[in-house]
């Protein structure tokens, strides 16, 4: 066995295989320095590298082994990490370094983590392409004309270039999913709670949940579990037994699937459209059994209210970027305080996070509260009554990730609510809090296509269940972009 | 619904957030785009509302957190004896009354 084959391994028959050849994790962590420092000029994958960091952390697994293998990883750059830079790709926190740990990164290190780097993303993990990036965009794996989607963006694809196993991203409104479908790798948004939101910069806190992105099934259960668990420091965390996630091959514990007719209407490109109608009799294949559903409210009206609701609280979580404790600032150029306010915002953030600012700022604007906002809330609360009843007769809901393939570089970026459609069929897992996971089932043109599988609140292992039967009957997660 | 760029500018100072003049432009349509987009939601009827798929919120303890200060004071963009350097919350004429 070549070291590059190692690469192609999920972390169990990793750990195998490096005590056969006698590898230390050091030299792990080398082949994987090696392969980034070879292709990330030209994907533009990582913000901040943290080699020497990375070599240390291995060197202390060398001596004090663990029973929980856990490969190299990297972190989505809203993460913060104290002492290492975090960004957010932009400009208002391009110097920042944070004083304090997110509680996901303590768990890592706990578990004997190697952190390779932080990667990147859409500013503010504001959009679907990691193309609002003051770094510049990262390009797919696939095809270095296309976008990687996003706003993990840098996660999915440097887990699909295999510069590590294990990467952490974050999803508002499909910002892990999305990209992991476009890169031909599995994402994870796990239940609204499970995963401490502590030290992952505020996007739309009624939203946001840290997942997992990675080849496979197996070590995306690895990543959600290493990071999942109460956190006294997070208020909306939930304190929860861990369940037995780890699925059994060829016996199913779901036994019904529901497809819900609205998310293959207008709007779906039809090569994907079939791809996944072909995934959907090969579960049948499986021995699942698959059933029409209907989720009237989810594809109607998610964009809508999600595109109120996440600006709102946007231009809420963003008022702490103000140029006087940390971050960009124009202190030593403005005449008065609300000048440091207005300038510092006004040059620090990028158009994407400003739009959505003055949107957020509009919709909770007095006179439009109740037309917009309240009457979201409402929305809101239909589409998670749809899926309430849908759980009540299936297990686990199946649908196309995304509506299209990776997109041309560019071909989005003058029309904002274009870009917003690109989370038209993830935004409804984020607005009813129940987990989603996008799993690689197919190629068109040598671009990859994902299906999503939704399951009812903290019922992620039925997502693996389905996922890992999946995966096993097919071979999706070995096809490696030719680079 | 039509955003006029006299709103946005209304909407870019609440938000503390300076506009370049063509940006007021680009967003007064972009932003009307949205609303026109989004305008379909007010056909749904009902009553209940759901802001937060909040499982299970509980209080937070009030307990003070040790942070290192020359840590924390590293990423000010202005100190001044060991504290952050504000402009002036108040103006001269404040005090004048």
């Amino acid at each position: 066995m070549k070291n590059q084959d190692l690469l192609n391994l999920d972390s169990f028959e990793t750990d195998v295989a490096m005590h056969k050849l006698k590898m230390s994790y050091l030299d792990l962590v080398n082949i994987y320095i090696q392969r980034i420092e070879k292709l990330d000029s030209k994907y533009n994958v990582f913000i901040t590298k943290t080699f020497d960091l990375a070599r240390k952390q291995a060197k202390f697994t060398d001596n004090h082994p663990t029973e929980v293998y856990l490969p190299p990883y990297v972190l989505k750059d809203n993460i913060i990490t104290r002492g290492i830079k975090t960004t957010c790709a932009s400009k208002i926190l391009e110097n920042f370094t944070p004083t304090y740990n997110a509680t996901v990164y303590n768990k890592l290190n706990k578990n004997n983590g190697i952190l390779l780097g932080k990667v990147n993303l859409d500013e503010f993990a504001h959009g679907a392409s990691t193309e609002n990036s003051v770094f510049g965009p990262t390009k797919n794996p696939w095809d270095d004309s296309r976008v990687p989607g996003g706003s993990s963006g840098g996660t999915a694809a440097a887990v699909a270039l295999r510069m590590c196993k294990i990467g952490f991203g974050s999803d508002t409104g499909g910002s892990v999913r999305q990209p992991a479908a476009f890169c031909g790798v599995v994402g994870l948004k796990p239940t609204y709670g499970l995963v401490s939101r502590y030290g992952l910069v505020a996007m739309a806190s009624s939203m946001d949940q840290i997942g997992p992105i990675a080849t496979n099934i197996n070590d995306a259960i690895l990543g959600f579990i290493n990071i999942m668990g109460f956190d006294p420091n997070e208020a909306t965390s939930v304190d929860t037994e861990p369940k037995n996630y780890w699925p059994i091959l060829k016996k199913p514990k779901v036994k019904k699937i529901g497809v819900p007719e609205e998310f293959f209407g207008e709007g779906l490109d039809k090569e994907v459209k079939k791809t996944v109608q072909v995934a959907i009799d090969d579960l049948q294949k499986c021995g699942y059994k698959i059933e029409k559903i209907s989720l009237p409210h989810a594809v109607e009206y998610s964009v809508a209210v999600y595109y109120i609701m996440q600006t709102a609280e946007v231009s809420s979580n963003l008022a702490r970027f103000d140029g006087v404790k940390y971050g960009y600032s124009t202190h030593n150029k403005s005449k008065d305080l609300k000048d440091v306010y207005m300038n510092s915002r006004g040059q620090g953030f990028g158009e994407e996070a400003k739009r959505r600012i003055i949107l957020g700022t509009f919709v909770l604007s007095s006179g439009y509260f109740d037309a917009y906002y309240k009457q979201a809330a409402k929305v809101r609360y239909k589409i998670k009554e749809d899926f309430d009843k849908a759980f009540e007769k299936v297990d686990v809901i199946l649908t196309p990730t995304t509506p299209t393939l990776p997109f041309k570089l560019g071909a989005k970026t003058k029309d904002p609510l274009q870009m917003y459609m690109a989370d038209l069929y993830t935004a409804p897992a984020n607005l009813a809090g129940i987990p989603a996971i996008s799993v690689p089932c197919g190629y068109v043109n040598n671009l990859p296509v994902g299906m999503q599988l939704m399951a009812n609140s903290f019922n992620e292992d039925l997502l693996f269940d389905v996922g890992y039967n999946y995966e096993q009957s097919h071979n999706w997660h070995n096809k490696i972009p030719i680079i | 619904m039509k955003i006029t760029k006299k709103q946005i500018e209304y909407l870019s100072n609440l938000a503390r957030i300076e506009l370049s003049t063509s940006q007021k432009k680009l967003f007064s349509f972009h932003i009307s785009d949205i609303l026109d987009y989004v305008e379909k939601i007010k056909k749904v009827k009902t009553k209940k509302e759901l802001y937060a798929p909040s499982l299970n919120f509980w209080a937070q303890k009030d307990e003070v957190q040790d942070y290192d200060r020359s840590e924390l004071l590293k990423n000010a963009p202005e100190v001044e004896d060991d504290q952050i350097k504000v402009k002036a919350v108040f103006k001269n004429q404040d005090f004048d009354l």
